[in-house]
């Protein structure tokens, strides 16, 4: 497989994956668009490896790890200017409106946490990694995924069956209820 | 409590936020360009070997199929340049400091072109009709050799054109338009439509007239006499009087960038505005927090205009202390505002 087929087939999931991890959509195309780069750079090594996905994966998350924010890509105030200062248009939709002030609570939650243990989450409840994949692709060990997985769900507050939260397998299936 | 599910709706509603797959590839296309030829301009330099004719080629050779990549310039001397001092398009030469213009505002063709957003790496200016208050476009010039994003290409086969004998690229989709060109070797400049496309010879027409001066700071309406320890100012968006925005903000940050905040003046007092109900004062003033996503941010009625702070990590007892300590230029008059060297302590 050339690189160029590489990014076609391929590049959707990481650009998905990219957004799911940092919830910033610029960030995340410049994270991949870098990554992709240096892929591009090495593809002769890259190209021989059994699952390349795995070890672009560990790019992209690396990338994130280490992002330095950008110091003028974008004028990002805090939340909005006083002029927005407005009710919530939907509050006339109760249900909506608290489905989505409980995912902002919770985005905004997540976003306050270390990065790692954002990439836990993220690799573990979207990519669906089990604890020895996600420290492989973390570059540390499955009892220290753990640790972030257990102070993150405990920040969030986030609860989960014990079997879930010392899991060493993925665990996709919804849970009944 | 929250469940996994809660986590896992959050996480597949991100993936809305998957950017576009082209531009991610064309952007991609354009940095390993970039970098190629990077190395290929180091190497020429300490060989002291002009390869400048031999750099598109080097560009292209990671460009898809033929025809669909970006073409590359090549980065020898502008042509047409002169030893004169400041000629359009020409930056002056020396550091720029970190919060300073060097983009003149002038008026060109029925256009005005107004510095607004400056940081260490980035100029940014609006361009508007004369007379109008609406930005119909946005110059963005960067320093030279800064590495940021590449897609300001709208479109996959923009047109190579010139700007003041520099190559230059123009493209359009639907009603946006952009030129990118060199202002100077590895600097580039960006003029980007916002509102409607403009035609390719008009975009040539502002970005040939776009002129260069030596540093002049940014200014804002007020001066500081307290901030948070470890704030520092990393972007200046100066208010355009008459514009439709009419608003001064500065970025600041600390702790490596994980703790942010930025102050804001507004035209206008905030009373008049929807979901305005001031519940507490500062500095003496009617004022009203709310809580965001990413943080929170508090407006304080000053009459004439609005201060507004939002930081995620400074507490809102520190941002009264932050208010408390503002003193104030004429909002009108924009003669009278301070230089931001002036306006933050201890920087």
């Amino acid at each position: 497989m050339t690189f160029e087929e590489y990014t076609v087939l391929r590049s959707p999931a990481l650009l998905r994956y990219a957004a799911v991890l940092t919830g910033d959509r610029d960030l995340a195309q410049d994270i991949v668009q870098e990554v992709l780069a240096r892929v591009h750079a090495r593809w002769h090594r890259i190209a021989r490896l059994d699952v390349p996905d795995a070890y672009v994966r560990r790019m992209i998350t690396n990338e994130f790890l280490s992002w330095r924010r950008g110091r003028w890509t974008r004028l990002v105030p805090i939340g909005r200017f006083a002029e927005d200062h407005r009710p919530v248009s939907v509050a006339a939709q109760p249900d909506t409106a608290t489905v989505y002030a409980e995912r902002d609570a919770l985005l905004s939650e997540l976003a306050r946490l270390p990065r790692r243990q954002q990439a836990v989450l993220v690799l573990r409840f979207y990519e669906g990694l089990s604890d020895s994949e996600i420290a492989d692709v973390l570059g540390c060990g499955p009892s220290t995924v753990r640790g972030y997985a257990s102070r993150a769900l405990a920040t969030l507050r986030v609860e989960l069956d014990p079997v879930d939260l010392h899991r060493n397998t993925p665990a996709l299936v919804r849970k009944d209820r | 409590m929250r469940t996994e599910e809660d986590l896992r709706a959050m996480f597949a509603a991100r993936e809305e936020l998957a950017p576009d797959q082209h531009l991610v590839l064309e952007g991609t296309r354009q940095v390993v360009a970039r970098r190629r030829r990077r190395r290929t301009v180091g190497a020429a330099a300490a060989a002291a070997v002009v390869v400048a004719a031999a750099l598109p080629v080097a560009a292209r050779q990671w460009s898809g199929p033929s025809g669909q990549g970006t073409p590359i310039p090549g980065v020898g001397a502008p042509a047409g340049s002169t030893a004169s001092s400041e000629p359009a398009g020409q930056v002056p030469s020396g550091p720029r400091p970190p919060f300073a213009f060097t983009i003149r505002p002038s008026s060109i063709a029925g256009f005005e072109i107004q510095p607004t957003a400056v940081n260490p790496d980035l100029q940014i200016a609006s361009v508007r009709g004369v007379g109008q208050t609406q930005t119909q476009a946005e110059l963005y010039v960067y320093r030279p050799g800064t590495n940021h994003r590449a897609g300001w290409d709208l479109s996959r086969d923009p047109v190579p054109v010139q700007v003041n004998g520099a190559p230059a690229w123009y493209s359009v989709q639907d009603t946006r338009s952009a030129i990118r060109w060199q202002h100077t070797p590895g600097g580039w400049a960006v003029i980007n439509t916002s509102g409607s496309a403009m035609p390719k010879q008009t975009l040539i027409g502002l970005a040939q007239a776009v002129q260069f001066t030596t540093p002049y700071p940014a200014k804002v309406p007020y001066r500081l006499s307290y901030l948070p320890a470890g704030f520092k100012p990393f972007q200046v968006a100066q208010g355009i009087p008459g514009a439709a925005t009419a608003r001064t903000a500065v970025q600041f940050q600390a702790q490596g960038g994980n703790a942010v905040m930025d102050i804001a003046v507004l035209d206008g007092s905030p009373s008049g505005r929807p979901g305005w109900r001031a519940d507490l004062t500062m500095a003496g003033r009617p004022a009203q927090c709310t809580g965001h996503v990413d943080g929170h941010r508090c407006a304080v009625d000053f009459g004439a205009f609005t201060v507004d702070v939002g930081s995620r990590t400074v507490p809102r007892t520190e941002i009264a202390e932050v208010v408390a300590g503002m003193s104030f230029a004429d909002w009108r008059d924009p003669g009278t505002w301070y230089d931001i060297d002036t306006a933050i302590p201890s920087r």
